[in-house]
């Protein structure tokens, strides 16, 4: 992960996860997403997963799904055989590979874009 | 409705493209390299549920069968969660400006070293269904705002569904399918489309059937692309750099970089920026497409401007109930512009693009 960021420093800086910022700030966003936009994430824990002290984030919209998962467990501090399953709006699983921005476009409420995490597969 | 809107439903799920299907060479361990295998596989289907039977063909010529089997087209791994018929409009139809050049589409088998920075892994068939039922979730949910025409199918329904997909069976997919679509398109909160340009993960927006609130005339397609900002886009094209990268290249990355890279990153720097500046400013995506002459193929076809949207949509979308547009540059078609540089990419003696 380290050198990952040595490398893509000089080309775009994506892979940076922007660290947690208080949600009481401008949770207004733009209609328009661009790569550049932050957009609110508001995490809410099921099941037996344990909730966040903290549940809303900024975070950049071109993120990957990946990289939102990977944060989300490294803030669960879970290891990696720990399961984590993630939905948008209690109804679906995005691939990995979907974009951050994407997502939000098309599901959010509020400005936020609302994330449901459990260790089992609550809405399979 | 008219007459002929069922054969055109079926006719586009007949919809299917000749591949030959040739094992790589570093995976060759017999003494006889074996011929290649033909197929002809639907567009509405995923390649895990079509290779099966090129797996077990090719897997008497090799002994490296330590790793999932994977597939490669010009040094691009194939993502298998993407339909195959949007693989083939985005990686062959795009390159040669949306004519068919070749007969065949030529993809090389592959049984070792998975790029799983690049790919999903897809352990089994299981896996494909979980990736399915997600996805229709999610285009059920733009659809109606919920899935409870999902929620209400019984078990049976739902395996019908799934083996209809899985055996290429017309009849008991569509017995299912056709459950997903609104009563009318008054129904519709929104049309599930999805962006495809360059290989990129898809680009969503909401579109709504109709121009307006009280409107009853459905937006065309012409409509819906102008209803796409063009920010969404912009930044997909290679030519349009949307940080203050100068369209130098980004420095090549040797082997241990890319494996620990980041999948989009790593995706992002491989690509070539070509030299067209990124200057103009267009308010949503059918200025840009008119300016620039970027094309636009559904299904490997290229439906009229004027065409309904929620129309096309009924008709044309994929079994994951997107209807997925592919946009390319017809002035650029330089196969290079999204080449992966695979790990083994200097084995490969077409790719001139090695950079170390």
């Amino acid at each position: 992960m380290d050198e990952n960021k040595e490398i893509n420093k000089e080309t775009n800086t994506d892979s940076t996860i922007t660290s947690p910022q208080p949600s009481t700030e401008q949770p207004q966003q733009p209609v328009k997403i661009t790569p550049d936009s932050k957009i609110v994430v508001y995490f809410k824990n099921a099941g037996g997963a344990q909730a966040l002290k903290q549940k809303k984030f900024k975070l950049q919209a071109n993120l990957s799904f990946q990289n939102v998962i990977d944060k989300l467990r490294s803030q669960l501090k879970l290891k990696s055989n720990e399961s984590l399953f993630l939905f948008i709006n209690q109804v679906f699983q995005p691939s990995p590979d979907e974009i951050l921005g994407e997502l939000y476009k098309c599901f959010c409420h509020n400005d936020q874009l609302i994330i449901n995490y459990s260790d089992l597969p609550a809405w399979g | 409705m008219s007459f002929f809107d069922e054969d055109i439903k079926k006719s586009v799920w007949e919809g299917k493209i000749p591949i030959i299907f040739t094992l790589s060479p570093d995976d060759l361990t017999s003494h006889l390299p074996p011929s290649p295998y033909t197929f002809m596989a639907p567009r509405n289907s995923y390649f895990p549920l079509i290779t099966s039977v090129v797996k077990e063909y090719f897997s008497s010529s090799t002994l490296v069968l330590l790793d999932e089997m994977w597939l490669e087209y010009r040094g691009i791994p194939l993502k298998w969660h993407v339909p195959i018929g949007v693989l083939y409009d985005t990686l062959v139809l795009s390159k040669s400006g949306g004519v068919i050049e070749q007969p065949y589409w030529n993809i090389v088998v592959h049984f070792q070293s998975y790029p799983d920075k690049i790919l999903l892994k897809c352990p089994n068939i299981e896996a494909v269904r979980t990736y399915y039922k997600n996805v229709l979730k999610e285009a059920t949910f733009i659809k109606q705002g919920d899935i409870n025409k999902f929620n209400n199918l019984t078990i049976n329904q739902s395996n019908d569904l799934w083996d209809g997909l899985k055996n290429h069976d017309y009849d008991k997919f569509w017995s299912v399918n056709k459950k997903f679509a609104p009563n009318s398109y008054k129904e519709y909160k929104n049309i599930p489309i999805r962006l495809i340009i360059n290989y990129k993960p898809p680009v969503q927006e909401l579109i709504p059937v109709y121009d307006g609130e009280n409107s009853t005339t459905e937006i065309t397609l012409e409509n819906l692309f102008s209803k796409i900002p063009y920010d969404s886009v912009s930044s997909l094209f290679n030519y349009i750099s949307n940080s203050n990268n100068t369209g130098n290249l980004s420095p090549p990355l040797s082997p241990s970089d890319r494996n620990s890279a980041e999948v989009d990153n790593n995706i992002e720097n491989s690509i070539n920026q070509s030299s067209l500046p990124p200057s103009a400013e267009y308010s949503n995506l059918l200025q840009f497409m008119k300016a620039c002459g970027i094309k636009y193929r559904i299904q490997g076809i290229e439906p009229p401007l004027d065409s309904s949207a929620v129309w096309l949509y009924e008709y044309f979308s994929h079994p994951d109930n997107f209807i997925y547009i592919t946009l390319f540059d017809p002035s650029n078609l330089d196969n290079n512009s999204f080449n992966y540089n695979l790990n083994n990419s200097n084995k490969n003696s077409n790719n001139n693009n090695n950079n170390e």
